[in-house]
């Protein structure tokens, strides 16, 4: 069950930095300050988002890790579909959003 | 040495490789899991080289895209016959592919399990869903950077 309790962890921590990660590219694309600010931190805003990403992933492992006492087959099973998802929509998403900002706006 | 290794083209060619060791690892790793094979030490090796590979080509990638990409190549594409290579390619891979460590790191993880523990468990076919993901991320990136190696070729005529 330790190997279980380490797979939900990593997907669900991976879930939410995917989701961190189109959250922070579309807002960043939508407000200049928000970009600049991010770029303020590193000098540049992807090397920003990169960092952000490690970190967010690296801490929600640990507390997915450490809350998930009662992880199981079906949970885990759970956590890899969302992840599955998550990252089929969050590239559909990015993709989606630079096509049309080129296209469009 | 250092001069060698952060030279354009040679960083062009590590970030390469390196996505293709990922690429080709993930998808060394698809068919055992496809066909079910009894190895976790395979297993184990195959994600832990895709891995690998995700983290050098990104780290390479990055710092060619940080240091020359933007002040060099990003103003020929702009203002070649394909300025949209940069304003959805590059930007699409760059930030899609901060997607692929995390996913990268669950594979692993699942790579741990025996066959038997991923039958009883019910996660196999999650497990090929996955993988399959990470490797044709891989592949779109591959698309994505023959898109803009190309804009700017052309760009630069």
């Amino acid at each position: 069950m330790e190997k279980l309790k380490s797979i939900y962890a990593s997907a669900y921590s991976a879930t939410l930095t995917i989701a961190s990660v189109v959250a922070l590219t579309i807002g960043a694309e939508l407000s200049a300050p928000f970009k600049n600010w991010l770029a303020g931190f590193t000098g540049h805003h992807w090397v920003t988002k990169s960092w952000i990403s490690i970190i967010i992933f690296v801490l929600f492992f640990f507390v997915f890790r450490i809350a998930g006492k009662s992880v199981n087959e079906l949970r885990t099973k759970r956590a890899l579909l969302v992840l599955q998802t998550i990252s089929i929509l969050g590239f559909i998403a990015i993709l989606g959003f630079y096509i049309y900002e080129t296209f469009v706006v | 040495m250092f001069e060698i290794l952060t030279a354009k083209p040679v960083l062009i060619g590590l970030h390469l490789g390196f996505a293709i060791l990922g690429i080709d690892s993930f998808l060394w790793l698809l068919g055992e899991i496809v066909a079910n094979a009894q190895s976790v030490k395979r297993r184990v090796i195959a994600g832990i080289a895709g891995l690998i590979g995700y983290v050098l080509t990104w780290i390479v990638g990055g710092y060619y895209y940080v240091k020359f990409y933007g002040p060099l190549v990003k103003p020929v594409i702009k203002a070649g016959s394909a300025p949209w290579a940069h304003t959805i390619a590059m930007e699409a891979k760059e930030h899609i592919f901060l997607f692929s460590i995390p996913i990268a790191i669950t594979i692993c993880l699942l790579a741990r399990l025996s066959a038997s523990e991923l039958e009883s468990f019910g996660i196999r076919k999650n497990f090929i869903y996955l993988t399959a993901i990470i490797a044709a991320l891989g592949l779109s990136f591959g698309i994505m950077g023959f898109i803009i190696s190309a804009a700017t070729r052309w760009g630069a005529i």
